[in-house]
Parts: structure tokens; sequence; C-alpha cells
């Protein structure tokens, strides 16, 4: 007998409502950073918008747990969606990948060099496995300490100091031996060498 | 060289700087407000609808469709292959499979086939009205529902999702991205023979033919 679907499995029942001025604030205040971290982390711009909006709905559910760190909870809630949405994908058709020396092109135009190593950069962090990119997005993006990445990825120290290193090195074969230091937006990083 | 510390400063950096002009969406508050708004009316509609579809179900087993030879049920796929009815939408054209009865619903294309088996198709975007069905996709992939199961599939070459829920129900999401990054195909089905011949179903229909339309709220609410 067919039966037509219906939403009930999905919805989920609505407990309590934030508040709404303080929810609010947050929102305005927050949510373009948030964006900035959602992006990074899927590397799609319509889909960071929609974890955005997903991972906002759920903190203003869970408004009486997360207002104390309503921050740090939707970067979790967001860090989790993400998690998923790369889970989804394995399970899909392979996207076409970059073509090859995509990553190797160079521009001689000193500012256009800014923009394309930025861009490079985008590139080769989306090539990255999804951990490592965690990683690198939480610890050198929204600058949490080592625990507090550790912790939010539900991974132990250790591990988030190994994927560091592996996402470090696979960005610096990928980019090559430039100085990333040489931008507007690096004044504040000393040289070292 | 530079340290691992000072390189992924560095990295964070530039990351930052690329970043940086990306501003949250407009209006983000009264979106959320009114994307809440929508799934509490949902869950009242959703129950209020039970007995509805039901109704709706027996009807189209006992009095629906044709009767198939010899009581069985042929499949959607094969039926497929030979040339069904044109539905004249607005300035569109919709070939459906043979043996298929096609009807107009409110925001989309109905096709009725044999066994009670039916399908529906239309296609919705974020820019128009109603939930956005990204985040409908997103939320149903997040929300670790364990009856849902997820089917890579292809329609008119493009990458899709077959979601099955419960082996009663199922739904298609094919993004097209001729239409923009966040424009799906969605297809429900209601019927083992339906939801089993559905990504055959889909794969004879041209996405450039469907219109964008609203998401129903009869499906799945935000």
């Amino acid at each position: 007998m067919a039966t037509p679907l219906t939403c009930c499995a999905f919805v989920r029942v609505v407990r309590e409502k934030p508040d709404s001025k303080e929810f609010e604030s947050f929102v305005r205040e927050r949510s373009a950073a948030l964006l900035r971290t959602a992006y990074l982390l899927v590397g799609d711009r319509g889909h960071a918008e929609d974890l955005l909006q997903t991972a906002l709905l759920r903190t203003s559910r869970r408004w009486r747990t997360a207002r104390a760190a309503p921050e740090a909870y939707t970067r979790q809630v967001l860090v989790n969606l993400s998690r998923d949405r790369w889970r989804g994908l394995l399970r899909r058709p392979r996207e076409a990948a970059l073509l090859p020396g995509a990553l190797a092109r160079r521009t001689v135009d000193g500012p256009a060099e800014r923009v394309s190593q930025r861009r490079m950069l985008v590139e080769a962090l989306a090539l990255l496995p999804s951990a490592q990119r965690q990683v690198i997005v939480l610890r050198f993006v929204d600058d949490l300490p080592v625990a507090k990445t550790a912790e939010l990825l539900g991974i132990s120290e250790g591990t988030v100091k190994s994927y560091t290193s592996r996402a470090l090195a696979t960005l610096r074969r990928a980019l090559g031996p430039q100085d990333l230091s040489n931008d507007d937006a690096t004044t504040e990083v000393s040289h070292a060498h | 060289m530079l340290t691992d510390e000072n390189y992924g400063r560095q990295i964070g950096a530039l990351l930052r700087a690329e970043v940086a002009s990306l501003e949250g969406p407009p209006d983000l508050f009264g979106r959320l407000r009114r994307a809440q708004a929508r799934r509490t009316m949902a869950r009242r509609a959703g129950l209020a609808a039970l007995p509805a579809a039901a109704i709706a179900a027996s009807v189209a087993v006992t009095g629906g469709g044709s009767a198939p030879a010899h009581g069985s049920r042929p499949p959607v796929a094969s039926a497929s292959r030979t040339r069904g009815p044109v539905l004249r939408l607005a300035d569109y054209q919709i070939e459906m499979p043979a043996g298929f009865t096609v009807t107009r619903i409110g925001n989309g294309v109905q096709a009725r086939g044999p066994g009670g088996s039916f399908i529906v198709l239309f296609v919705v975007s974020e820019h128009t009205a109603g939930p956005p069905a990204a985040r409908q996709l997103a939320r149903l992939r997040a929300s670790g529902d364990p009856a849902a199961r997820l089917t890579p599939v292809t329609v008119d070459g493009l990458p899709g999702t077959l979601l099955e829920s419960d082996g009663r129900g199922g739904m298609l999401w094919v993004r097209v991205p001729s239409r923009g990054a966040t424009t799906y195909l969605v297809a429900k089905a209601a019927g083992r023979p339906a939801i089993a011949a559905l990504p055959s179903f889909a794969s004879q229909v041209r996405i450039e033919e469907l219109p964008v339309v609203r998401l129903s709220c009869q499906v799945n609410c935000g």
C-alpha cells in the first residue's frame, strides 16, 4: 500500500524560545565571523550560509544551554554539521578534481600575486582531508588553542598537533617556498627567516 | 624555514584576509525567525495532516490510476522508456513516462502510475519563497535519523541524492548548478515501486524544462 511521505519523521519538537533580544544581538554581532568559519570549513558560500542558519537555529532552540557561550556552542554545531556534510559527500559520486597544475600557476604582478596566493591557499585548503582542514581553520583562523580545538573536534591534543603538522606540510608543498608574510594581512606576523 | 606555529599563523592571516569581505546574509535574524515559525507551523500541520494523508493513500490504491495487467505492478523504469503524455506548464513542456497520468498540482507536477505509485516533481530555489531546500537537506543529513538512508544517483548527468525514509516514502534531491548554487530538483515518491524506480524516472527528466516553484510545506516543512 502506498503511503505518502509525511513531514513528521523529520520534525523535532521546539522546546524553548531564546531570549529574542539577546539572541538577535548575538546573531547581528557574530554571524559574519561564523559565516567565514563555515565557508572555510565547507568551501562553498551557499552551503556555508545553510550551515550557519541551521547552526543558529539549533543554538536558538538550546539558548538556555548556549547563552553562556553562544559563539562556542554555534561553532561546535558548525563543525558537527560540516563533518556530516563531508561524510555525505563521500557517499556521492566524486566531483571533478582541480586541473593538474592549477595550484602551480603564478602571476608576476605584486598585488595580483597576493590575491592569487590567497586564492591558491583557499583551493589548497579545500583539498585537505576534512579533519585537517577543520584543525587549520580552528587553530589559525579562529585562533583557538590546541586544547580547545581538541575538545571541539572530540580528538586528543596529540592528534590535533599531528593533523596540524600534516596539513601545514601539505600546504607548504602546494604553495611552494614563497614568502607568505609580505602582505597587509600578515604584517602582524614576524619574519622568521 | 618557518616553524609550524609561525607558518600556521601566516596561513591563518591570509585566510582571514581572503574571507574578510564575506558578510552574513541580510536580515538573517528575520530569516531565522521565519524558519522557526514555519517549523512550529509544520509540527502542528503535520499532526493534523496524518488522517488526510491516509485517505489520499487509500484513494491512490483503490481508485487512482489504471489497473495494471494481471494485477502486477509494472516497473516505472521500463514504462519510462516509451513516450508518455506531455504536460504544458507555463512556457515549459514536460514529457512523462508512459502509463502515468500527469496532473498539475499546486507547485509542481504529479505523475500517478500503476499500483498506487506516484511521483511528484518540482524545482525549488533559495531565491523563491518558502523553506530553502538546501537547508532542509542539510538538516536531514545532520539529523542523524537512523531511518534515513542516502543513496547517490545521477539525474540528467548531475549528481544527486536519493533520500529514503522507512522504506515507505522516498525523496530525491538533485542540485541544479545551471539554475544557481542552491537550486534543487526535488522528487518525492510514495510506494515501493515508485521509490525503487525514482532514479530511473528522474533520469528521464530534463531539468531545464521544469519551472522553479515554491517548495510545498506539505512534505517536510522547515
